[in-house]
């Protein structure tokens, strides 16, 4: 009896071995072809259908208008503007209310709150002007486009619109080695590139996601738009006739934002067809059926997943690069600042590349909010060249009104058209900010990735500006 | 302040320098980092692994065959063959050089191990076709015997590599050969293509780029001395006899069904439906998962709905629900058109 158990159970495992060869490769899909047929069995059996209803001749209609070669892309252009001009238009003034609030008004309370009280003066400026300052200064400028702008996006979302822009678009994006759908995380970008790069999980195939992630940095997001606004007004637009000037300044923005979307495209097909290269790669696309969107979900959820996430995100580092800021323009090294140090340091290289050691140490330590640049330079600007009578003394960040009172401190400080053109370059190819490089981490969780994206931006910005100041002085001299 | 002339120099140098780098580095960095010691064991393998080809087809190893297959120079292969005798891995049996039973053993193992990985660049990630052969050769060396089995087992324990050859078990089994030379085949007999030698690089790139792959419904239509003609889902692809002979094909049992399809899924016109005959076998891995996924499977109807605006993805209606496909996605799925009257809806 043992024996013939053995002997058969010999003879199984034998049978088993043999049959693994004759199951072929195709198993896989023998098992979904089962499982579909079953599937479709039970839904037949139970589902009732009422037939074709007038819903769907709505779908094809819509669709007509949205995707076909004749509408679809001014139809695209037409929605797509309507919701920038909505959010650049409308965001101003909730923005000066909230730097009126913020800067002008609670920051002097705090300060005197601060002399009343009796705190020591390295204190006062550690916690009001550096901390609370670039916190606030990143609120006042941030939440405004951004809550603007995202539930607008997020309503063409639910809407059912999105993915046939990703439609229309992916012949393009498809040349680059890219997803359709990264239109769309670009899009997001000009809002804000965390938001983007959080925004590319809708791409689900390993390799495209990664190039959106990676190449969002270039879209212009709304931190940069005012850094972009004002240098092209004070230099780009005096260059022109005073009729003009607001013309080519207009000009030099749109140009700069269509060069990220150059970028974008450029460094997709080249990140797809190196690095990237070995990564799956899949694609589908989804069109789901139009619906009317339900309006007060999609306002709360855009608000608390994408707005006041990613403002969170940027207050937390903001913080920290606050106390750093005044730190620096108070501490002194010898005769010197930390801060005075650093520039001279940075000068040589900074004027090599058509920049200086301003801006370069500005882009350093302003790293966790693109808003706080212009402010930073302003302050050390000013710090450097030991002026007084302007701004708000060391460490504390400020801002101007009049164009006229930048241009006077610009070209004291020695700036010029190249300054200006390279600080436009450079403000676009340089690397994300640090709520931007700590998405990516969260979002590939992977360091290597998370490298690329930040270190090659800014060697590419360097190097740009390397070039552009070489020919530049070849060209048009000194 | 430098120059500028000067430093534009410099600078378009350094560029330059990186490019070229970044052009033809690779090759020099991996030969920097293989040591001699290594690069002596990667020699024996890949020798093992011919005289393992030669034993199985019958053909005479010799050291001729061993210099041009490892591309070494003749006296470099006599020394090797030397210390595969004296290592007890092959033994001299007339001019033939046989493996011995740990030789055979030893050779298995590296197969399984180059197969495997060969599976593994096909189906998990995306580089091409013609690179899946070269990638294994460089990674089958640093892979042990263990990490081959955490590879296989995360696989689902395949059988077969992406060339249709069988991936031998942890202990050297293989299935019994089957099939036969497409040089063998008599004309006009259907088969089915089992396996592509993915050896040598010049003649498997031909064939790929012919679209030929296993799975795939042959006939042979014409054969003359210079080019055989097959008949491959009613397209005319002439090959080379000599790549003929590196197609192993099984001949249709009568009862087998007949995959041939009229059309691909991108030859429909906006409004024409089509049933799904197949999924090509060239759509691997993830592409080919999440078109199943989708319910593009033998027997599901499609409707071509519309054509974006860009032209290319064009949406196609499967089971209720609009999917997008790339032109490229669609020429892996075989259909039947679908006549309109007929159809009922």
């Amino acid at each position: 009896m043992k024996n013939r158990a053995t002997d058969s159970s010999k003879n199984l495992n034998e049978l088993a071995k043999s049959l693994r060869w004759e199951a072929g490769e195709n198993l896989h899909d023998h098992l979904v072809n089962a499982i579909y047929e079953d599937a479709a069995r039970i839904a037949n059996n139970t589902v009732g259908k009422n037939g074709d209803t007038g819903k769907f001749n709505w779908d094809r209609i819509l669709d007509n208008l949205l995707t076909s070669r004749i509408t679809g892309f001014p139809m695209m252009i037409l929605l797509l503007g309507i919701v920038f001009w909505i959010t650049i238009s409308g965001a101003n003034v909730p923005s000066s209310m909230l730097a009126t609030l913020l800067i002008d008004t609670t920051h002097p309370i705090l300060k005197s709150f601060a002399d009343q009280v009796g705190l020591p003066w390295w204190l006062s400026g550690v916690l009001f002007d550096g901390i609370y300052l670039a916190a606030a200064w990143v609120i006042s400028v941030m939440l405004p486009p951004m809550a603007i702008f995202f539930p607008l996006f997020t309503l063409l979302e639910d809407f059912g619109y999105l993915p046939r822009i990703a439609f229309n678009l992916d012949n393009l994006f498809r040349r680059a080695g890219a997803h359709g759908k990264q239109a769309l995380t670009m899009s997001m970008g000009f809002g804000c590139n965390a938001a983007g790069v959080v925004a590319a999980r809708i791409i689900d195939s390993p390799r495209e996601r990664l190039i959106a992630i990676i190449t969002n940095n270039f879209a212009l997001c709304n931190g940069r738009w005012p850094t972009q606004i004002l240098i092209a007004t004070l230099f780009i637009g005096v260059l022109a006739s005073p009729q003009l000037g607001g013309l080519a300044a207009t000009g030099a923005v749109v140009g700069i934002v269509m060069l990220g979307i150059f970028f974008t495209f450029a460094s997709s097909w080249l990140l797809s067809r190196t690095v990237l290269r070995g990564e799956p790669s899949t694609f589908s696309l989804e069109l789901p059926p139009y619906r009317p969107p339900r309006f007060w979900k999609t306002l709360y959820t855009s608000l608390i997943d994408r707005t006041i996430f990613v403002l969170w995100r940027a207050i937390v580092f903001a913080v920290p690069a606050g106390a750093v800021i005044w730190l620096i323009a108070n501490i002194h090294i010898g005769s010197a600042t930390i801060a005075a140090h650093l520039i001279s340091f940075f000068n040589p290289f900074g004027i090599l590349i058509g920049l200086n050691g301003v801006i370069l140490l500005a882009y350093i330590i302003a790293i966790p909010a693109n808003e706080i640049v212009i402010p930073t330079i302003l302050m050390l600007t000013v710090l450097s060249l030991k002026l007084t009578g302007v701004g708000e003394g060391a460490g504390v960040m400020f801002e101007l009104t009049e164009n006229a009172d930048y241009l006077r401190l610009f070209s004291a400080a020695g700036w010029t058209t190249l300054t200006a053109v390279n600080l436009m370059i450079f403000s676009l190819v340089h690397n994300p900010c640090s709520t931007t490089i700590y998405t990516i981490y969260k979002e590939t969780n992977s360091v290597k990735w998370t490298t690329l994206a930040s270190v090659a931006p800014v060697i590419m910005g360097l190097a740009l500006c390397f070039f552009i100041a070489q020919i530049w002085r070849i060209v048009v001299g000194y | 302040m430098i120059n500028p002339f000067f430093a534009l120099l410099i600078g378009l140098t350094i560029l330059g320098l990186i490019v070229l780098i970044f052009l033809y580095g690779k090759p020099f960095l991996n030969r920097l980092a293989r040591s001699k010691a290594l690069s002596e064991r990667i020699w024996i393998e890949d020798a093992l692994k011919h005289l393992y080809d030669r034993n199985s087809y019958n053909a005479t190893a010799s050291i001729d065959s061993v210099s041009g297959s490892l591309n070494i120079s003749r006296n470099h292969a006599a020394q090797l063959l030397a210390k595969l005798e004296r290592l007890k891995l092959i033994q001299t049996q007339k001019q033939n050089f046989q493996l011995t039973a740990a030789g055979t053993a030893y050779a298995l193992r590296i197969i399984r191990i180059h197969r495997l990985w060969e599976l593994y660049f096909a189906n998990k990630t995306g580089f091409k076709e013609p690179e899946w052969h070269s990638r294994a050769e460089e990674v089958e060396h640093f892979t042990s015997t263990e990490e081959a089995d955490i590879l296989a087992s995360q696989m689902g324990n395949p059988t077969f590599d992406p060339h249709g050859a069988p991936i031998p078990t942890t202990e050297g089994e293989l299935p019994p050969k089957a099939g036969i030379s497409l040089a063998d085949l008599e004309m006009e007999t259907m088969a089915r293509i089992t396996n592509i030698e993915d050896e040598p690089d010049s003649v498997f790139t031909a064939l790929v780029q012919a679209g030929l792959h296993p799975g795939m419904q042959i006939q042979i239509i014409e054969r003359t001395p210079e080019t055989v003609v097959l008949s491959a889902n009613k397209q005319h692809i002439p090959i080379a006899p000599i790549a003929a002979a590196n197609i192993t094909v099984i001949p249709h049992s009568p009862d087998e069904e007949c995959q041939e399809f009229e059309n691909k899924l991108t030859d429909l016109n906006i409004g024409e439906r089509g049933v799904v005959v197949h999924l090509s076998q060239a759509c691997r891995g993830l592409q080919r998962k999440r078109l199943m996924d989708l319910g593009l499977i033998p027997g599901t109807e499609v409707e071509a709905a519309m054509r974006s605006a860009g032209g290319n993805p064009v949406a196609y209606n499967v089971r209720g629900a609009l999917i997008a496909l790339r032109s490229e996605q669609a020429d892996y799925i075989h259909v039947r058109k679908v006549e309109i009257n007929n159809g009922t809806r």
